[in-house]
């Protein structure tokens, strides 16, 4: 028992790894579609753009914070890059300029929570309505049809690699791998959970706290940014609603793929994992035609599961 | 049953958190109209059993009895509802509500319909502060009060629960002479009123003035009980550390002080005018005075974590004055460890390995990527010169004991290369064992040529382990002493500010 709490405890991403697949596995005997190339391809087309929004939410958690505003930054995004093609702007540039914009907004908030002893939750709250309101004005509050989008639009958004690699999730594994092996071998980013584990420790061990803080929501800021473009890309449409409830689904993976509230841990591939689990449970109900209304309870239950597993298998007795 | 004279009796009382047995068959007893020291060394087990005869934590096994009768507390609100007072070392009040409502927080009084009867509120809260000579009033907001106003506050409040036994933790630790002055006085009454009191703390000089039994426990054993009109402080000294003081330090340095590392001119800021001194090779050099002496706040300011207005700093020959970066100061070797390790010291939930290679992450960073092997080899290394008692490098920071954090706390500076090492409070809080390591250890690097300054409460570490001493009071350097002068008399007459001989203190 207590080697099972043990390794619980220490190999998070091996225990969502391991019920990850056992899920693939139950999912491949209960639907004879599941184990398709197009059913599976469909997932990680679907999961792609929060699993690139959802490395901001892990970063930024690891830093001991939290940003509430990613999915309307990505909305805001996609808006921009959209309706500025529309308005005749060449798309790179459209797309700088939506890159650009999210990552403003991240300094904002990274400035704010840092300089400041706002709440990170209070802070973003404010700039998600800002953001998203930003998405409501320009779109005019509804969706924006990119007629005559370029070739190399469309195909970062939903080209194949080869004929049949979503070329959209190639993009995310890419961002992904990158992040995660900085995440655990640059010493510019292991500062980011010295910060999150304790910033008066890392202050007084000699660490930029408060750059490092605002750094997080500087880059989340850019990850929700790109989420956003490919999201236009992708369905050749500038949709303001397109944040829905991108945020925390990425915010559940995160902590079920290890990052905590209180900040020090978290890794790009467990989030991911969890991400995809969560996918996989919404791929599995329309597999079994159960009603999509129950999407949100079972990933609330895993999310509950998880955390609670969490605390006991840290948490010792007396 | 027949009611004893005895108000509060702890009989075997035993109790571990985790594999640590902090409470192992320890005894009390206390009478009525007493007021019983309670004495050891910081991790001996004072607060623990105080917490579980309050109600904080639940004993593993013994009895304890409250006016004849065995009690077992299972909340705060109980034992507090049966009549024990606890003034705690950190204050425990509501600072955004009145005096008042932190007085009767527990029994708020009402008109019927549950409405609060402010009129009476304020009236019954007045004639307890009235008691203690308090010149503040039930209506002002607790936040405004000084230390020793809230404390006052806090007796008042254990008062307004009709106590029969009241726990004052370390109560003068941030008192002034004179509000020690009143605290004793409150006391007295308390006394005369037939309600027994445990005191816990560390000055001999105040045991001997106020108290009638002491009570030693180390280590979390029961030592002895005391009368105090029959015994000496070295007596009780003894008894807390179990042997000499003379084995338990290590030696004063056997050379004479040689370059200066560290001179320090004229410094002044928030809560600290004028400090000059400096630091010399092969020597520790001890900062003492009371809590609220500004002594941590010079330290910070030095290492450019706080700000100052003037003065000047030389280290090692290099001037700086104005603001100067933290992070600037450290890559030259000026280190400054916390006296709060958890707060701000470690970073408790993650690796003792990463703890330790956070201040030389550059180091093993080849072309931006960490060696992990070197990491790991590095803080190995560490972990074995410090006798870090740990299972393994990847055990967090926030599992271990508070004597091999501190030597986590220690290995993470020296790795760094240091050149001169300020240390505030570097032993507060962990066992015996380790504090002596720790003492010996900064001997050891001291005789390297690495220059140490140890900030300190505990007169006997000062005097144990410095070669010279600077004594501040109220943000001030009131002096300095040298060799044989370095004893508790003169360090605390030099604390309190005043010049008069010993008699002074005993007068007051």
């Amino acid at each position: 028992m207590r080697n099972v709490k043990k390794f619980f405890a220490n190999f998070r991403e091996a225990t969502v790894l391991l019920i990850v697949l056992l899920a693939g596995l139950v999912l491949s005997l209960i639907s004879p579609h599941f184990f398709t190339w197009a059913n599976l391809r469909s997932v990680l087309i679907g999961l792609s753009c929060t699993a690139i929004l959802a490395i901001g939410t892990t970063i930024v958690m690891a830093g001991g914070a939290i940003d509430i505003s990613l999915g309307a930054q990505l909305a805001m995004s996609g808006s921009i890059v959209g309706v500025l093609f529309i308005k005749g702007v060449p798309i790179l540039l459209a797309i700088l300029i939506a890159l650009l914009s999210c990552a403003a907004v991240g300094l904002l908030n990274g400035i704010i929570i840092s300089y400041t002893t706002l709440n990170p939750m209070i802070c973003t709250l404010g700039t998600q309505f800002v953001c998203q309101g930003i998405a409501n004005v320009i779109t005019t509050g509804s969706p924006q049809s990119l007629r005559s989008a370029p070739e190399f639009f469309s195909f970062i958004g939903k080209g194949f690699v080869g004929g049949f690699f979503p070329m959209i999730f190639l993009e995310f594994l890419i961002l992904g791998i990158i992040v995660d092996v900085l995440m655990r071998r640059s010493s510019m980013v292991r500062k980011v959970y010295y910060v999150g584990s304790n910033p008066q420790a890392a202050t007084y061990s000699g660490i930029n706290a408060k750059k490092v803080k605002t750094m997080t929501f500087v880059f989340a800021g850019v990850m929700a940014g790109i989420a956003g473009v490919l999201t236009t890309a992708r369905l050749s449409v500038a949709s303001p609603a397109a944040g829905g409830t991108v945020t925390m689904t990425a915010m559940s993976a995160a902590v079920i793929g290890g990052a905590s509230a209180s900040g020090g841990s978290g890794t790009i591939l467990g989030t991911t994992l969890a991400l995809i689990l969560l996918s996989l449970v919404d791929n599995a109900l329309v597999l079994m035609s159960v009603s999509v209304y129950w999407q949100n309870l079972i990933s609330g239950v895993i999310l509950l599961a998880a955390v609670l597993l969490d605390y006991f298998s840290h948490t010792k007795k007396g | 049953m027949e009611k004893s004279e005895e108000i509060l009796t702890v009989e075997n009382l035993t109790k571990s958190f985790g594999p640590v047995k902090v409470l192992d068959n320890v005894q009390l007893s206390v009478k009525k109209g007493e007021v019983h020291a309670l004495v050891g060394e910081n991790g001996a087990g004072k607060s623990t059993m105080m917490n579980i005869v309050s109600g904080v934590y639940q004993r593993d096994s013994g009895r304890i009895c409250l006016d004849g009768e065995e009690v077992n507390f299972i909340s705060p609100r109980q034992a507090c509802m049966a009549g024990i007072g606890f003034v705690h070392q950190e204050m425990s009040l509501c600072p955004h509500m009145s005096v008042a409502e932190n007085v009767f927080m527990w029994n708020i009084p009402t008109k019927r319909g549950g409405a609060v009867d402010f009129v009476r509120l304020y009236e019954e809260t007045n004639l307890l502060l009235r008691r203690f000579g308090a010149g503040f009033d039930a209506r002002t907001r607790t936040g405004e009060l000084n230390v020793a106003q809230q404390q006052v506050v806090e007796i008042a409040r254990a008062l307004s629960m009709n106590v029969k036994l009241i726990i004052f933790d370390e109560p003068t630790s941030s008192l002034t002479e004179s509000e020690t002055e009143n605290l004793y006085h409150s006391i007295e009454m308390l006394k005369d009123s037939g309600v027994g009191v445990i005191y816990i703390s560390h000055r001999m000089p105040e045991i001997f003035r106020i108290c009638d039994r002491a009570t030693v426990l180390r280590d979390g054993k029961y030592v002895d009980t005391l009368s105090i009109h029959e015994v000496t402080p070295d007596d009780i000294v003894l008894k807390m550390v179990g042997r000499s003081l003379g084995d338990y330090y290590p030696p004063k340095a056997s050379v004479p002080p040689g370059k200066e590392l560290l001179r320090v001119e004229n410094l002044s800021g928030k809560r600290f005018q004028n400090i000059s001194f400096t630091l010399k090779k092969h020597e520790i050099l001890g900062f003492s005075g009371l809590v609220g002496s500004g002594r941590t706040e010079v330290m910070q300011a030095l290492c450019g974590f706080l700000p100052y207005t003037q003065g000047q700093i030389w280290l090692e020959g290099q001037k700086f004055c104005g603001k100067v970066k933290s992070s600037e100061l450290i890559r030259l070797g000026l280190f400054y460890l916390t006296e709060d390790r958890k707060a701000n010291g470690l970073f408790l939930n993650m690796t003792t390995r990463r703890n330790i290679s956070v201040t030389v992450l550059e180091e093993f960073c080849h072309h931006g990527f960490l060696n992990n092997e070197e990491e790991k080899n590095l803080s190995s290394a560490m972990i074995h010169e410090m006798d870090v008692r740990v299972a393994s490098d990847l055990t967090p920071a926030g599992a271990m004991s508070g004597g091999n954090q501190q030597k986590v706390m220690i290995a993470k500076w020296l790795v760094a290369h240091p050149r001169v090492l300020i240390m505030d409070e570097p032993t507060r809080g962990i066992d015996v064992g380790s504090k002596s390591e720790i003492h010996h250890k900064l001997r050891k690097l001291s005789e390297e040529g690495i220059g140490v300054i140890v900030v300190s409460s505990e007169l006997p570490e000062i005097i144990g382990v410095c070669d010279r001493v600077v004594v501040m009071h109220e943000g001030s350097v009131v002096g300095e002493v040298v060799g044989k002068d370095i004893n508790e008399e003169t360090l605390m007459l030099m604390a309190s500010n005043r010049k008069k001989g010993v008699d002074a203190i005993c007068e007051m």
